[in-house]
């Protein structure tokens, strides 16, 4: 017998969607249209629950999945990426049982317990003790299992003073991180999470991805969807690539999401988030940015980087006029658009000023050992003192690789490391 | 845990019908606790008068009734005084009619929770139903009230009263959970369900007795479960009536022919629930 814990075999699901009806254009025609309405809205609600077998090609059918497999083994953590309505929520809700496969069938052994969202079935007028009672027992635990976890749901919220107090008087904060608590104290086999960790402040984002850790760390059988990549390369041993509601890649994190953000960039040129941006020629502008990418330890453009090593920041300078003023400069934000700071070719001995005509690779590099796991975004510049600025953003992420980064507490705060230097006398 | 101990459970369509999983529901008794406890504290807090309007809402009833059938009209009641004859009727027709429309509104009210986490989805209507029932206890009082007030003795049935108050819950679940699948799809049913409600309360004898009805009518007369209930309430507290037994045998009959419908229909769709809410 294989020890599979999931095993997912050819999942399809097809909805419905309303498709508008077409309004009349004469008055007999308005007429019998207002009149037939409840008819036509009748069976336009009857067929939401009933597909016949020849209307699997309807205009109003789209397939949310299509042919899902896979297989997943007791305690390996399986992460699932995609753009937005590639399916990985309805992929959630038939692995939660919440909504049925149209065709194939997956096979769950042991538990399941599904965070597709936290806080399901609070009430503003119970007290935090009678919430964390239903809101376990609604995620399927049973009211000793409640009973004993319940000091320490309390205390990982932080809500001690104020559990018997109606949650209406509650901080929208304090909400939040109840739930989370309760939702993290559920002792499944199977854990199926949907992006539920985006709550609440830095700090108790970081308490959250620690607890998730802490249950994949215990063997779990984890399946992970969010947006995160940081999170999806940290906790997942084999990550899903949907795309259109059907599997597009299916391997270890680096390459799915590599994949990903390639996927997105064809897509969105223009958001930050894409590793290679190109630029159109813009005549008009003296100094243009033509391409602007971040490149890793081996060269090759990423999103996602390591602190261990150094991280590249390539551009390519269009240069049209040759101009004393000309000068190149990037702005390094953390992610809560902050200024880290500020480094500009001015600084140096060798200044951009002066040049011919043509284009230019630059590259700025940003060292290894000095930033800490976070999403960054850099603004760089190309700029004439007289004149407007050409500026492209890029965003990335740093991922700890730092043994001197973690601490006792979880990860170290703030944007940097700070690798200074200690000492100590024996007195 | 061994793997091979561990419960495997299947995730596909179906196609068969599916008999009742009474396991799942057992596992989920303690959802089924709080959800009952939630529905009765949110009912009640922020209101001056709280559980008051439980009694409230019967006793204004039954002021309303006794000033017209019994006053104006003068419905023959058997001797016994119309305030008591009406509420004794109007306690368990105001559970049956609260219950059923609570429930058939449970699933929409509770879509989140549909949307969002698997359980037992008939643990939603039986929260309902059960959290109902307190209100029916609390109402109940004013009868025993009355009784004593009136001076009217109850008789051996009494015993009786918790059989025909299973039949009234189990009417309530089987009605509702099939009002209830149904609204969740079409919600025209959640409006059609109060003119339904009020006009089963003229087909059940909440203002009059049964002995009114003409004896070969009495049978098609059971048919609504709820004539031998509020009978039988009226006969073994004021002892007026002999125990409409007839009544009961077909209203019981007919629960259950309702239960198995109601139930099956409320399995049969609740694999959709969340696709077409």
């Amino acid at each position: 017998m294989s020890n599979y814990a999931i095993k997912v075999e050819n999942i399809s699901k097809r909805y419905r969607i309303g498709v508008q009806q077409k309004a009349s254009d004469t008055f007999g025609g308005a007429v019998f249209s207002t009149l037939s309405k409840p008819l036509r809205t009748f069976n336009q609600i009857r067929r939401l629950s009933s597909f016949d077998d020849n209307s699997d090609q309807a205009a109003d059918i789209i397939w949310a999945l299509r042919n899902i497999s896979f297989e997943l083994k007791s305690g390996e953590k399986l992460g699932i990426i995609g753009k937005n309505g590639a399916g990985k929520s309805t992929l959630l809700k038939v692995l939660s049982k919440i909504t049925e496969p149209s065709h194939g069938r997956a096979l769950i052994k042991g538990k399941v317990s599904s965070l597709l969202e936290i806080g399901t079935g609070f009430h503003r007028d119970l007290t935090g003790r009678e919430n964390v009672y239903l809101n376990g027992t609604i995620l399927g635990m049973s009211r000793g299992d409640i009973k004993n976890k319940f000091d320490e749901i309390v205390e990982f919220a932080g809500v001690e003073q104020f559990i018997d107090t109606p949650i209406k008087r509650y901080s929208s904060g304090m909400q939040v991180r109840l739930a989370f608590s309760v939702a993290a104290h559920v002792q499944p086999d199977i854990l199926i999470v949907d992006e539920v960790l985006a709550v609440g402040d830095i700090e108790f984002q970081r308490k959250c991805m620690g607890k998730l850790d802490e249950q994949a760390t215990e063997g779990k059988t984890v399946i992970f969807v969010s947006h995160n990549m940081g999170a999806i390369r940290r906790l997942c041993s084999e990550v899903i690539l949907l795309n259109g509601g059907e599997i597009s890649l299916k391997g270890d994190p680096d390459t799915a999401i590599n994949e990903y953000l390639r996927n997105s960039e064809t897509t969105n040129a223009f958001s930050s988030d894409a590793i290679d941006q190109y630029f159109e020629n813009d005549p008009s502008k003296a100094i243009q940015i033509k391409r602007i990418r971040l490149l890793n330890e081996i060269g090759q453009p990423s999103y996602s980087f390591n602190n261990k090593f150094p991280v590249d920041l390539e551009m390519e300078i269009e240069v049209r006029e040759k101009r004393q003023d000309a000068y190149l400069g990037c702005v390094m934000y953390t992610s809560d658009d902050s200024i880290l700071g500020d480094s500009q070719t001015n600084d140096l001995e060798q200044k951009f000023e002066w040049r011919k005509p043509g284009s230019y690779v630059v590259k700025l590099r940003l060292p290894a050992d000095v930033y800490n796991a976070g999403i960054y975004r850099l603004g760089a510049y190309a700029a004439l003192s007289s004149d407007a600025t050409d500026r492209r953003d890029i965003s990335f992420q740093v991922i700890n690789g730092q043994p001197f980064g973690q601490s006792v507490g979880g990860s170290r705060k703030g944007a940097l490391l700070l690798p200074l230097k200690w000492e100590f006398k024996d007195s | 845990m061994n793997d091979s101990e561990k419960h495997v459970t299947v995730v596909k369509p179906r196609n068969t019908w599916d008999i009742l999983t009474i396991r799942d529901l057992w596992e989920y008794r303690d959802m089924l606790l709080y959800l009952v406890l939630r529905d009765i504290k949110a009912r009640y807090t922020q209101s001056v008068l709280g559980i008051g309007w439980a009694v409230l809402q019967p006793l204004f009833l039954m002021i309303v009734f006794t000033v017209i059938f019994g006053k104006l009209v003068k419905i023959n009641t058997n001797g016994m005084d119309y305030a008591v004859f009406s509420y004794t009727a109007l306690v368990p027709w105001a559970y049956f009619s609260n219950s059923l429309m609570l429930t058939t509104g449970s699933l929409i009210q509770n879509s989140n929770l549909l949307s969002k986490v698997f359980f037992p989805r008939l643990v939603l209507p039986m929260s309902t139903v059960l959290s109902t029932l307190v209100d029916f206890f609390i109402a109940f009082i004013l009868v025993i009230v009355l009784m004593i007030w009136y001076q009217v003795s109850p008789t051996i049935w009494v015993l009786f009263l918790p059989v025909l108050l299973m039949l009234m819950v189990v009417l309530s679940v089987s009605l509702g959970s099939l009002f209830a699948a149904l609204a969740i799809q079409y919600r025209d049913v959640r409006h059609g369900i109060a003119f339904l409600v009020q006009g089963m309360m003229y087909a059940s004898p909440v203002v009059y007795p049964v002995s009114i009805i003409p004896d070969k009518y009495r049978l098609i007369y059971g048919l609504n479960p709820m004539a031998g209930v509020i009978e039988g309430f009226r006969s073994a507290l004021l002892g007026s009536t002999p125990m409409p037994w007839d009544l009961i045998i077909v209203g019981t009959i007919v629960t259950l022919v309702l239960a198995v419908i109601g139930l099956t229909y409320f399995k049969f769709t609740e694999r959709i629930f969340a696709d077409v809410m």
